[in-house]
């Protein structure tokens, strides 16, 4: 075990699969000399070489084209995209060709590529540095949509999703990356894809959220004298609807938290199959607390913005007074 | 049949004052007054002052990320000194010293580094779009705007700043042959300062120059010393002419470098070597221009101590001023989403600090019934 | 990692994020040492981040009084780096810490204070907590006791209305739901009306605004019949509230109602102009009110109420227009105050304003309250005329039939008109029948005159 951050947690998960793998390549904007802008590929270039940590020019479409031959051919490529802002060229690729491929073929051709693209705001960055699209992407057939929210399951997830027959988008929430620190197993082991965890037990209210937020329901938790349950999604899609099912219908009340803005965030979906299974348990209407449908504002404002534990504080007391 | 020629073609470098001090009278005489040279050096120190105090803002906590410009003042100061007050500058992040040049206030731009959009609230007058952060997506918007120019038959065109990483996205390709095939007055001014963060040119563009992408769409192609002030000039005259007289692109690759990191949240001793850098500092167009300049006795050391006292003032005024600047108002950011504010929107503004943003506080008030 | 704000006296310098996300860098040099005065921007340390070796700079002049930390020490995002003291603020540290407010004396160890500091709810380093600890390597199966009741919304509602936990109501519903009749029941014991123990308050769910008043209920009513029962709906809330207000008013004041009819049209064509300027859908209704603030000004006894306590008549200057809304929670009737001031379209928008308030329920107490005068569009719903009950202690009643097409006569002529049945009903005590008709005639004679309605 090493008491690890969640860019190491994921830097381990690399490092472990192309060792045992030689159909893993990570390739992308800065990954290889520089260990990429957040250090997330430190130390592979030097220890894998030029021909599997791949510097590619300055193309977000080129790097998720391209990515997605190398997947065709069967080779298991990890484009990274510098930040969730820089998606938009590579939006193509990704869902006119990456999602559709297995489809359009059956299955003659197949996309088992793992695109990683830090995620979200709270780190003083630059516009377009702090967005949180993973709805966008979870709407998309054909994408599995993974979002940890600490260096065990960022480790877990990372290999599953390598190890995937399908493309999976690989969020990693930046203002966690090193936030905290966290018992990780040296050896290798995968989290599954789809599944939930239940971070704490409650009786009286269920908490869902994923990434970033997933901390800040930690300390609002804290802060509550309320017993409740925390789901951590830590995979968007598909959606492990089954253990907020049974959450919800302990609790008979839940809150939604997350970062992207509020209309027709993944929330959204969320409290429609709450409605669709839980109906007869609610005790209570499900609330989301989350960005609002601005754009998301520069970094002066970016901690207004963000849920933080008081806006998820007033929530739990909202949802339990009911 | 023998095999013949399709295409024959070769690309100008034009330099001419070199980091040796050598200078070209037959192309520079009389290119830039000298009156304007010496301001045009002011802007210059200037703007590499604005670089070092924002180095050390950010690394006190008291600005964001920052991009530094230095090493690379005389491409887009050249450009914008050539350009029409009129003519669009539609530039990425590293032109300071051109937009200085157009007049902009300083502290927009720390103001917009110190994390606050309204740094982006530029008047009209000046025709400088905002700083773009996504690469290269700047040059269709251009392209677009001198269309415009073209459509209403006016004289005005537009210069395109950008990277040579940028030229490796596709927006770069689909800009240069809009206007290529639809006679676009544009200019596309690529400031190779060969690192795109820690990627070197080489991997961006394989071929010996960059300017020679444009030949691929038959659009006009120029290569200049980019830390050479004159050679700008002079590839920008060319330009400006062919784009304002006849309607068609011209590409300048101006061949300079970021003696800086990448940004301040970045490192280059990481992946470049100190030679190089110590190799570029040579070719520095601060010291270019100013050696040039006593070579012609329009400088001294009095002048220069003077101008450093001065550009310090400037800077740290600026600074003042926009850290003086009321922070602005989370409710602030609700009115700039649409020209009109939907009314989900109102809505998420009025309960923003509620349990559930953007719901009818009578749907939240659980029970609240009305004695008819 | 968001920013960090620097106290505003310079007491100290905190710890900046020195990249994008950074939350921690190594000291790696000292380039100042206690009682050196540096000047903004001048270095005082080499710091190491993951990213990056960085020299990180003084944000303002200062002395040097105390270096926090040692080379090779990894120190957090938000956490002193340095302090500063000029002679001055040293001799403030060194007093009591009770001494300045600047707080220029924090002791290191609390930490607490400079933790403020940062902004962002993610401090430098999180410990996660033990609760969140990672129990097993994947979620254990949650228990699911199901010892909550299945119920939906509407009948959560009912049983929160009856201050019941639902939990303790044995459902009887498909698949073990609890139905609104298992509510009941469970309230009521085999009697249909139910008889919660008064009073009744919501035991378990706190703060919920509305608390069911116990009703007060005569000892000596017949007995019901608790056979052959469709649904049993619980007498309680607004619909109680409208029954005890009714039930009073016409217990207390003496009805009469007179009716007559208004041939409005000429007043329907004005209208439809009315409603093509305003660009906006407009009914008769706001002209009929018009024309009830006008007659009121010629026989101002029916502008009151009466003050039964005091044995006294308020006759009431300016007309407060009760109007009797349907919703779904039951009779409403909201009050446009000071009528008579407002023009057809603006009582065309009051109305439809309030009715929008009432339907979402978002309408202020105020404007619930004060009327001086009623109207109830009972025609809206295909009624003519009506007997309507008194909006007590109101004096007055008017109710709004639906106009229709019929045959009339004048001079010995036949002809089609567009007419109107009202009805009003008075409380005989204040009102006289003559003064009531009178007021019914001035109301129709209005009606019909629409230029003598609208300009005079």
């Amino acid at each position: 075990m090493a008491n690890i951050t969640l860019v190491q947690a994921i830097n381990l998960a690399l490092v472990q699969e192309m060792e045992k793998d030689d159909r893993v390549l990570v390739l992308g904007e800065d990954v290889g000399l520089n260990g990429g802008v957040f250090r997330v590929t430190e130390g592979l270039f030097k220890r894998f070489g030029k021909d599997r940590v791949v510097d590619t020019p300055l193309a977000e479409s080129g790097i998720i084209g391209t990515s997605i031959g190398l997947a065709m051919s069967g080779l298991r490529p990890i484009p990274e995209i510098q930040f969730e802002g820089f998606l938009g060229p590579a939006y193509d690729q990704i869902c006119s060709h990456a999602a559709r491929m297995r489809t359009r073929t059956r299955a003659a051709f197949t996309v088992p590529l793992t695109i990683r693209v830090p995620v979200g705001g709270g780190i003083h960055a630059p516009e377009l540095h702090s967005d949180s699209p993973e709805t966008i992407y979870a709407h998309q057939p054909g994408l599995k949509v993974v979002m940890p929210a600490s260096p065990y399951d960022a480790k877990g997830l990372l290999i599953s999703a390598i190890r995937d027959p399908d493309p999976v988008i690989f969020f990693e929430p930046k203002r966690i990356y090193r936030a905290f620190r966290e018992e990780v197993p040296e050896d290798e082991y995968t989290v599954p894809i789809g599944k939930a965890r239940t971070v704490c037990e409650g009786e009286e209210l269920t908490i869902v959220s994923w990434g970033a937020s997933v901390v800040q329901c930690m300390q609002a938790i804290e802060r509550s004298n309320a017993s409740i349950e925390l789901v951590d999604l830590r995979t968007i899609y598909p959606l492990d609807m089954d253990a907020i099912e049974a959450s919800v219908k302990k609790t008979g009340r839940c809150v939604i938290v997350h970062e992207a803005p509020k209309t027709s965030g993944f929330g959204s979906e969320i409290a429609a199959q709450i409605m669709e299974r839980c109906f007869l348990h609610l005790e209570a209407p499900v609330q989301r607390v989350a960005g609002f449908d601005t754009i998301m504002p520069y970094y002066k404002l970016e901690t207004d913005y963000l849920p933080d534990a008081d806006r998820i504080e007033k929530a739990i007391e909202e949802v339990r007074a009911y | 049949m023998p095999i013949t020629k399709a295409l024959e073609t070769q690309i100008d470098h034009v330099s001419i004052l070199d980091e040796h001090g050598a200078f070209d009278e037959q192309l520079g005489a009389g290119l830039i007054p000298d009156e304007d040279l010496i301001k045009l050096y002011e802007h210059m120190v200037v703007c590499r002052q604005l670089d070092e105090v924002a180095f050390k803002l950010q690394r006190s906590g008291r600005m964001g990320t920052f991009p530094q410009n230095m090493g690379q003042e005389a491409t887009s100061l050249g450009a914008a000194y050539m350009l029409d007050d009129t003519d669009w500058m539609v530039t990425c992040y590293r032109e300071n010293c051109g937009l200085f040049w157009r007049g902009l206030p300083m502290e927009k731009i720390l103001q917009h580094w110190m994390g606050d959009e309204r740094g982006n609230q530029i008047d009209r007058e000046h025709y400088c779009t905002p700083i773009a952060v996504p690469i290269g997506t700047q040059m269709l918007h251009a392209t677009g705007l001198a269309w415009a120019a073209k459509y209403r038959e006016e004289k005005q065109i537009a210069c395109t700043f950008f990277g040579d990483g940028a030229t490796s996205e596709g927006d770069f390709h689909e800009a240069m042959n809009f206007a290529a095939n639809l006679d676009i007055p544009v200019i596309f001014f690529c400031q190779n300062n060969q690192w795109a963060i820690s990627v070197p040119t080489s991997i961006q563009c394989s071929a010996p120059t960059v300017a020679q992408r444009g030949i691929a769409y038959g659009v006009e192609c120029l290569q200049c010393d980019g830390n050479d002030i004159f050679a700008v000039a002079w590839c920008m005259k060319k330009a400006i002419e062919s784009a304002r007289e006849h309607h068609r692109p011209v590409f300048i690759e101006a061949v300079t470098y970021r003696l800086g990191d990448h940004t301040t949240a970045d490192d280059a001793r990481r992946y470049r070597d100190e030679e190089e850098v110590e190799l570029w500092k040579t070719r520095d167009p601060l010291n270019r221009m100013r050696e040039y300049l006593k070579g012609k006795k329009l400088w001294n050391d009095s002048k220069q101590a003077e101008l450093q006292e001065r550009a310090e003032k400037t800077v740290a005024e600026a600074v003042e001023r926009a850290e003086t600047i009321e922070a602005p108002e989370i409710s602030d950011i609700f009115n700039w989403t649409f020209a009109e504010i939907p009314e989900q929107i109102a809505k998420q503004r009025d309960t923003m600090r509620t349990s559930s943003i953007g719901q009818d506080p009578a749907q939240i008030a659980a029970e609240q019934t009305t004695n008819a | 990692m968001a920013g960090v704000t620097q106290p505003k006296d310079q007491s100290h310098f905190i710890l900046p994020d020195l990249g994008e996300g950074v939350h921690e860098a190594e000291l790696i040099k000292w380039r100042v040492s206690v009682g050196d005065t540096v000047k903004e921007h001048e270095t005082i340390a080499e710091m190491e981040t993951d990213k990056a070796l960085v020299e990180v700079p003084s944000p303002w002049n200062g002395t040097i009084s105390e270096l926090c930390g040692a080379e090779g020490e990894i120190i957090l995002v938000g956490s002193v780096l340095v302090r500063y003291g000029t002679p001055e603020t040293a001799a403030v540290a060194a007093a009591p810490a009770a001494a300045s407010e600047a707080a220029a004396s924090d002791e290191p160890s609390d930490g607490s204070e400079d933790a403020g500091t940062v902004v962002g709810s993610v401090s430098g380093e999180l410990t996660v907590s033990d609760r969140f600890a990672r129990k097993a390597p994947d979620p254990v199966e949650m228990t699911n006791g199901h010892t909550k009741a299945l119920a939906t919304p509407a009948v959560r509602r009912i049983a929160r209305e009856f201050g019941i936990d639902i939990n303790l109501v044995p459902g009887t519903g498909r698949g073990g739901r609890v139905t609104a009749s298992d509510v009941h029941a469970h309230a009521g014991g085999t009697s249909a009306a139910p008889t919660p123990s008064a009073p009744a308050t919501t035991s378990s769910a706190p703060t919920s605004g509305f608390t069911p008043q116990a009703v007060a209920i005569p000892a000596d009513l017949p007995p019901v019949d608790a056979g052959n029962v469709a649904e049993v709906i619980p007498f309680r809330g607004v619909r109680r509230k409208i029954a005890e207000a009714l039930d009073q008013s016409v217990k207390t004041a003496v009805h009469f109602t007179v009716v007559d009819e208004a041939d409005v049209t000429a007043l329907d064509l004005k209208r439809r102009e009315y409603a093509k300027v305003l660009g906006a859908k407009l009914s008769l209704l706001p002209f009929v009110m018009t024309a009830i603030c006008k007659a009121l000004r010629v026989h101002p006894a029916l502008n009151a109420i009466v003050d039964d306590a005091q044995s006294q008549i308020l006759r009431k200057d300016s007309v407060n227009l009760g109007c009797a809304v349907d919703t779904e929670h039951g009779l409403m009737v909201p009050v446009i105050h000071g009528a008579e001031t407002l023009s057809v379209a603006q009582l065309g928008q009051a109305v439809s304003q309030i009715a929008r308030g009432c339907k979402d329920r978002t309408i202020e107490r105020e404007r619930l309250t004060g009327g001086t005068f009623t109207i109830s569009n009972v025609g809206s719903y295909g009624g003519m005329f009506a007997t309507p009950i008194i909006n007590y202690p109101e004096v007055a009643i008017l109710a709004v039939g639906r106009a229709k097409e019929r045959v009339l006569a004048e001079d010995g002529r036949m002809f089609v008109g567009n007419v109107m049945p009202l009805s009003l009903s008075c409380d005989h005590r204040v009102v006289d029948g003559a003064e009531g008709a009178r007021f019914l005639n001035t109301v129709v004679t209005l009606l019909q005159n629409p230029v003598e309605l609208i300009d005079s």
